[in-house]
């Protein structure tokens, strides 16, 4: 494809799909709009440049806006106080802990697979107790824990790799 | 309608949904169209202009790209040269030459991998996602001219580095299902099939998940085969098709698959249903012009009739097949089909025509690489031919010849109980 007519489609690109990404960022991660628009027009960024054939730009897009908006959290949930309606989650430690765990859990289950994945979303996006992940898995506690420890280990050991 | 409700299906396609739903969501043609029409509404009507900004970024890229086909070829003339100033786009560039290249030459594609490597150490100013892409393409790539010059272990450790690399880029899941992918095919042809499978999974999900169906399809395809190697047929018919289910117009992979799919319907016993199949698979070979597909197909379906004791309806198929590997010089094939011929004659009682078509079996082995310990077979043949121990004889020395192709040291024994 020539670069102008790539330019081209890019822009109609943007213009169709830019306010879908926004729409994620702000309404799935919380991000507020105009961090939210900056984190779109990075992704743009990104697929002008990427070598990729890419079959379904949307989902490809939603894709990148939604690892933008983990990231992003996972970088000010460090150092910026969360969203006020986030005091309304139980927090084993602090809400900052809590949004931080959520956030890095949410970016690790691509990292870990089958029930790993499973155990850790039910542990930390969804705040069950061990028994809770038991019952939901049909599992015994024991097992339960020993999922969402070797699945910690895992992420941890590709987080350091 | 959908059987989860929409936050279920956002969490789904931001792939952080539990591994029930992931399952269900994949597979299920319901949830893919809410999911789709759930998008449409949040995109809405609408549009939106880049603002001035993002315009410079994107008139900087193009500036670049119009200039890094000029800079490849003065590159590709001198690889050995430094290259200062380099661009991302110089980098893409170098990249796409990279993956035609594998094909025609794997050294020349791994040493242009290290060149790039190279370069894409050099940029300055580009965003770390890119980066992390170009990055991981060069050591896919890599991987790929390795594997290709049976150098598997290194190939793996290469597919280490890209994945590292890929965790880094704008949508780390989706390029790590290429990474995913291609350990898949490593271990598949190590025949180490569990860890192929496992690797699959992974890469089949994250395809679904984004609707690339294309490279959905290529890893169900090696699925199949995996699953034929490990002689679960019927699982390998699943497999392959749900590919042909899936693959839409893309003639050239139904083909493939058609073809595939016969096979496992010929193990399963299902002869009639895999004849079909191959029609099929012949007419697709005929409309995209692919007349070397199109005769191993034809070639297939006569081996059909010829088991099936149909041998009036082979022959026309096995001339036509022998013609066209003529043509395209694979004497091998010609010579074999060419014997299948003679076999099928012998069974009509045409012992002159079986003669002629055994003779042309000769011919074509000599202009082929198994020339000399198959023409002593062939000599061997041509003189059983008249007596009443032709047909065994001729079974035997074709399973001879096949067994050649694979073993070039097989020595021709007379069949037993002959002098």
């Amino acid at each position: 494809m020539a670069t102008e007519e790539r330019t081209a489609r890019w822009e109609a690109d943007y213009g169709k799909h830019f306010p879908l990404l926004v729409g994620i960022a702000m309404k799935k991660f919380r991000v507020p709009p105009e961090d939210a628009e900056l984190l779109a027009q990075d992704v743009f960024l990104s697929y002008l440049q990427s070598t990729a054939t890419i079959e379904d730009l949307r989902r490809w897009l939603i894709g990148a806006i939604c690892n933008s908006s983990r990231k992003y959290w996972l970088n000010r949930g460090r150092r910026e106080d969360l969203p006020e309606d986030y005091s309304k989650e139980s927090a084993p430690t602090s809400a900052v802990d809590e949004m931080h765990n959520r956030v890095a859990a949410r970016q690790a289950l691509s990292q870990v697979g089958g029930k790993y994945r499973e155990a850790i979303y039910l542990r930390y996006l969804e705040g069950c107790t061990i028994p809770e992940i038991a019952a939901r898995l049909r599992t015994t506690p024991g097992y339960a824990e020993k999922l969402v420890r070797v699945g910690l280990e895992r992420i941890r050991s590709k987080g350091e790799s | 309608m959908s059987h989860y409700d929409e936050s279920m299906l956002l969490d789904y396609v931001a792939g952080f949904a539990p591994q029930d739903v992931t399952v269900h969501v994949t597979r299920c043609s319901d949830c893919a169209r809410s999911i789709d029409e759930m998008l449409a509404s949040m995109e809405g009507d609408a549009t939106a202009t880049p603002p001035e900004s993002l315009r410079h970024a994107v008139d900087e890229i193009t500036a670049q790209e119009k200039s890094a086909a000029g800079e490849l070829s003065t590159l590709l003339a001198d690889p050995s040269r430094t290259v200062t100033n380099a661009s991302a786009a110089l980098c893409r560039a170098l990249l796409r030459h990279i993956e035609e290249e594998l094909d025609r030459s794997p050294q020349s594609a791994f040493d242009l991998t290290l060149k790039c490597e190279q370069l894409v150490g050099s940029l300055e100013g580009v965003s770390s996602p890119v980066l992390a892409e170009l990055n991981g393409d060069v050591f896919r790539f890599r991987s790929h001219a390795l594997r290709m010059l049976s150098r598997q272990k290194e190939a793996l450790d290469a597919l280490d580095v890209a994945a590292k690399h890929y965790s880094g880029s704008a949508v780390p899941d989706f390029y790590l299902a290429h990474v995913d992918f291609s350990r898949a095919g490593i271990h598949a042809s190590q025949e180490r099939f569990d860890l192929a499978s496992e690797e699959l999974n992974a890469a089949e999900e994250v395809y679904a998940r984004y609707g690339d169906r294309r490279r959905l399809n290529r890893a169900l395809v090696v699925r199949g085969a995996i699953q034929f190697r490990q002689k679960d047929f019927q699982a390998a018919k699943g497999s392959w098709r749900r590919v042909l289910s899936n693959c839409g117009d893309d003639a050239d992979t139904a083909m493939r698959v058609l073809h595939n799919l016969a096979q496992a319907l010929i193990e399963t016993g299902e002869v009639e249903e895999a004849a079909i199949q191959l029609y099929a698979a012949v007419r697709l070979c005929d409309e995209l012009g692919k007349t070397a597909e199109a005769a191993k197909m034809r070639w297939g379906i006569a081996k059909l009739y010829l088991r099936t004791g149909s041998h009036r309806d082979a022959l026309p198929l096995l001339l036509a097949s022998e013609s066209a590997f003529r043509t395209d010089r694979r004497f091998e094939e010609a010579g074999l089909t060419a014997l299948d011929a003679a076999q099928a004659y012998l069974s009509l009682q045409q012992r002159s025509e079986a003669r002629d078509a055994v003779r042309r079996a000769l011919d074509f082995f000599l202009g082929s690489s198994l020339e000399k310990r198959a023409v002593e077979a062939m000599r061997y043949l041509t003189e059983a031919l008249d007596s009443p121990q032709a047909q065994p004889v001729l079974q035997y020395v074709r399973a001879y010849v096949e067994e050649l192709r694979v073993d070039p040291r097989a020595l021709f024994m007379p069949p037993r109980g002959d002098t």
